[in-house]
């Protein structure tokens, strides 16, 4: 059973999309949706303004799924990390005992580090 | 688009809630800004917060809860703080009660508006210094110029 689903976001034009597909998914299954933002520890500069502008649009990009989910009567919890987003992903996933991950396949992680880590029993969609 | 220091007052600032529950607390911050005059329509008000919170945590950890709603209740986006030294359980992901809790409303049609508001707070609050600072103001005004000082 799919009932906690994980779904990951970047600053990006595809993870709009993929949250879209997301909601319809999780109406259909009636899951809870755990979407994690993680800053990305290495993308991080000396410049404290831009870092607070970056930290600023991940919790908007954050907040703008959960209002989508609210309107499409979606379960959601909102998830801002900071680190290397392979293992923050493990991390949020065994943690909070999740059935599995959906990612875009246009994002930006490293797949084979993710892969790599993924625990048998859990289910990754990537999209 | 205005601060987050602009849309508090000290007539909004509650230094220590006397609710201990959830609802008790999401009604108690909503009471400064009926008092206000602020909220047209209170029944409407708590339903689309009440809504929410049934769907979702607000609880976004490490002490910290900003219950939020787009409501028909409001004309412009308005913020209440309240804060509670025992804490109030939110339902937070890291399993920890909430002490500086935030209420926030907006109209319908102001999404941007209230989702840079969202996040431009939970930035804030995401800082620890800042957190402690709140947790340690000893009057309304201060916690308006700890938010201020740091958007």
């Amino acid at each position: 059973m799919l009932e906690k689903l994980l779904l990951y976001v970047e600053d990006s034009a595809p993870a709009k999309a993929l949250a879209n597909w997301t909601l319809k998914l999780a109406k259909v299954l009636n899951a809870r949706i755990f979407v994690v933002f993680v800053i990305n520890q290495k993308k991080k500069t000396k410049n404290q303004l831009k870092n607070q502008n970056q930290e600023e649009t991940a919790w908007a990009i954050l907040y703008e799924i959960e209002d989508d989910a609210f309107e499409a009567n979606v379960k959601v919890s909102l998830i801002l990390e900071e680190g290397r987003p392979e293992d923050k992903l493990i991390e949020v996933l065994t943690s909070f005992e999740l059935d599995g991950i959906i990612i875009s396949r246009q994002s930006r992680i490293d797949f084979s580090s993710l892969l790599g880590q993924m625990p048998k029993d859990k289910v990754i969609i990537i999209k | 688009m205005q601060k987050i220091s602009e849309l508090l007052s000290p007539a909004v600032v509650i230094l220590e809630l006397k609710s201990k529950e959830k609802l008790a607390a999401i009604r108690e911050l909503a009471s400064v800004l009926i008092e206000q005059g602020i909220i047209n329509d209170t029944d409407e008000f708590f339903s689309a917060i009440l809504k929410r919170e049934n769907l979702e945590s607000t609880g976004i950890g490490s002490g910290v809860a900003i219950p939020h709603a787009r409501t028909k209740a409001v004309k412009d986006i308005v913020l209440a703080f309240g804060r509670s030294q025992a804490g109030v359980d939110f339902s937070s992901l890291d399993g920890k009660p909430s002490h500086l809790i935030f209420l926030i409303a907006a109209p319908e049609e102001k999404k941007s508006e209230y989702i840079i508001t969202l996040a431009r707070l939970s930035k804030i609050l995401r800082n620890e210094e800042v957190r402690v600072k709140l947790n340690r103001a000893k009057t309304p005004q201060e916690i308006l110029t700890i938010i201020a000082q740091n958007e």
